[in-house]
């Protein structure tokens, strides 16, 4: 099962970075993305609604 | 289309305001918010990728790919936060005394989150596995239970999105949040009972785990549990308000049709889409 | 409430009876799955009898999603979702009703594909002790589940789709408990199939409830 680890020290950058960066670029992209999405949609929203943006509403 | 100054509930001078669409968090709360959040989410990728020493103790040591394990972590919490927060939106909706339609915002903009967070649970638990166990997948209790209530919520956002008034879609959905919830705990006492029938080492048994020898490396998960949690909440909010004014909107276009349709009727020589013959005899 | 349950229960096993879709359809599809997955499976390598248990398991409960799918369609015939609420049935009675036929349908089904399991797949009828309660406890669960979400989906557009994708998941531990069940009881450890059993029980237990709660106010809404 430990084939794939090379030294002792464990995986190395070099081989490593394909899927620690994956994971992290997908979690940023992935949420990141959501976020725009309602951000723009919440400001779309906003704006056809008067007084929408204001405390009460 | 022009929206009057008469409110179509007859609240002159804004429109209606949607029930439930008061703001949870004021502007300046929201602001603040995304910035704590943009803030932490920086701190636990610097102290993730960079802070933390690389794993050398495990057994055996899993070098850098560890490092997935600060996002793999952290989302299985949020997943499953989310999950129960969707069953407890669902709770207060289901109860008449504090029955609202937040709640039913609130229990769909939590799954929503949920569906993307177990997602990442599972993708950054094959990118672990991978270079660790050698597999894509293995048949971790956990990481099975996650792949489950995947499918439980992809079926609970698929339910929420078919029509009906907004009550009778919140009721439905509702129900079906808690029938779902109940069966997380069934579902992982059963995988993990599964999982411990195989002892021989083979892809069963393996966990997906690290040795914490370092406290750097403890910091950088409990940072990287909070930036997670900072971003379900401000994320679930933002879009439990974009709910909560799209079913105001629809609510208002369908007033503002009504009301047009009236008005002509009235008026005939008002402009109208389809002029009505005028009931009193007259010619136009 | 009971008694209105079996009536709904009668009358849901009456309709079938009479119309026999079941019988027509539900089985011959149960029976071309096991078929199918012996050709998936390559008859030759000895491997059916050991996954015969969870082949078995997985044609049941595709086969209920269509029973679900079936009890719901007769309601929807004559609009007798309504007149079953003017006769002032409780939305539990309903349930308890609808849920127990379906019950009865899958047991035959499951009798019939058994019998199939152990003349096309090679496996001897041992530990029979234990698998009639493990399948009477199993089957409970699936037609709970599969009523709770036939009702919370019926009269929704595409609920075709939608009901196989809510019952699927929450029947996880029903496939696990069912299909180990089996495998102890098929290969002679019955005493290890009993924890099993239990297991289906708590689910076929606790969602039999679930159900009876959901429905009296849903049915009022919908």
């Amino acid at each position: 099962m430990s084939h794939v680890i090379a030294s002792s020290g464990g995986i190395a950058w070099a081989q490593a970075w394909p899927y620690v960066g994956t994971g992290y670029a997908l979690a940023v992209g992935l949420l990141g993305g959501y976020g725009v999405w309602v951000v723009r949609k919440l400001r779309r929203a906003e704006r056809s609604l008067p007084g929408a943006d204001e405390g009460q509403l | 289309m022009s929206m009057t100054a008469q409110g179509a509930n007859g609240a002159p001078g804004t429109g209606t305001a949607p029930a439930g669409a008061r703001r949870v968090l004021s502007r300046t709360a929201s602001r603040v918010l995304a910035a704590v959040t943009l803030a932490a989410v920086a701190l636990r990728l610097v102290m993730g990728l960079f802070v933390a020493p690389s794993d050398s103790a495990g057994d055996p040591p899993q070098g850098q790919v560890y490092r997935l394990l600060f996002l793999h972590v952290p989302s299985a919490w949020v997943a499953y936060l989310a999950f129960g927060v969707t069953a407890m939106a669902s709770i207060l909706y289901l109860i008449p005394r504090t029955r609202g339609l937040q709640w039913d915002h609130l229990a769909g903009a939590s799954a929503e989150l949920g569906v993307i967070f177990t997602a990442l649970v599972l993708v950054e638990g094959s990118l672990w596995g991978k270079p660790v166990w050698g597999a894509w997948w293995a048949w971790d209790a956990r990481l099975t239970t996650t792949a489950v209530l995947f499918f439980l919520y992809l079926g609970y956002l698929a339910l929420r999105r078919i029509g009906g008034s907004p009550h009778q879609r919140s009721m439905r959905s509702a129900i079906a949040a808690l029938i779902a919830f109940i069966d997380v705990p069934i579902v992982h006492f059963s995988v993990t009972w599964w999982t411990t029938l195989h002892q021989d080492g083979s892809i069963f048994n393996q966990k997906m785990q690290v040795h914490i020898q370092d406290a750097r490396m403890n910091a950088a998960l409990i940072v990287g549990v909070v930036a997670s949690t900072l971003v379900y909440a401000s994320l679930c909010i933002a879009r439990m308000r974009l709910l909560a004014l799209e079913e105001g909107m629809e609510e208002r276009e369908l007033q503002a049709a009504i009301e047009e349709r009236l008005a002509a009727r009235r008026d005939p020589s008002a402009s109208s889409p389809a002029p009505q013959p005028v009931v009193t005899g007259s010619t136009a | 409430m009971l008694g209105e349950a079996m009536l709904v229960a009668g009358k849901d096993l009456r309709i079938e009876a009479r119309a026999r879709v079941g019988l027509a359809q539900i089985l011959p599809f149960g029976a071309i799955v096991l078929l199918l997955f012996a050709f998936a499976l390559d008859l030759n390598r000895g491997l059916l009898p050991e996954v015969a248990p969870g082949l078995f398991w997985i044609a049941v409960l595709l086969a209920s999603i269509l029973a679900v799918s079936r009890s719901f369609a007769v309601e929807s015939e004559h609009n007798a979702r309504d007149n079953l609420r003017l006769v002032g049935i409780d939305g539990a009675a309903i349930f308890l009703g609808k849920a127990a036929a379906i019950v009865v349908e899958l047991l035959a089904l499951e009798a019939v594909l058994l019998v199939g399991t152990f003349v096309f797949y090679d496996v001897s009828a041992r530990g029979m002790v234990a698998i009639v309660p493990a399948a009477v406890a199993a089957t409970c669960g699936i037609a709970a589940t599969g009523t709770v979400y036939g009702i919370l989906a019926a009269g929704l557009r595409m609920r075709e789709t939608l009901v196989p994708l809510l019952v699927l998941p929450i029947t996880a531990p029903v496939m696990l408990g069912a299909t180990r069940a089996f495998e102890e009881a098929l290969g002679g450890n019955t005493s290890q199939a009993w924890p099993w059993v239990q297991l289906l029980v708590v689910f076929a237990v606790i969602y039999v409830i679930a159900g009876v709660l959901a429905f009296g106010p849903l049915l009022e809404e919908s």
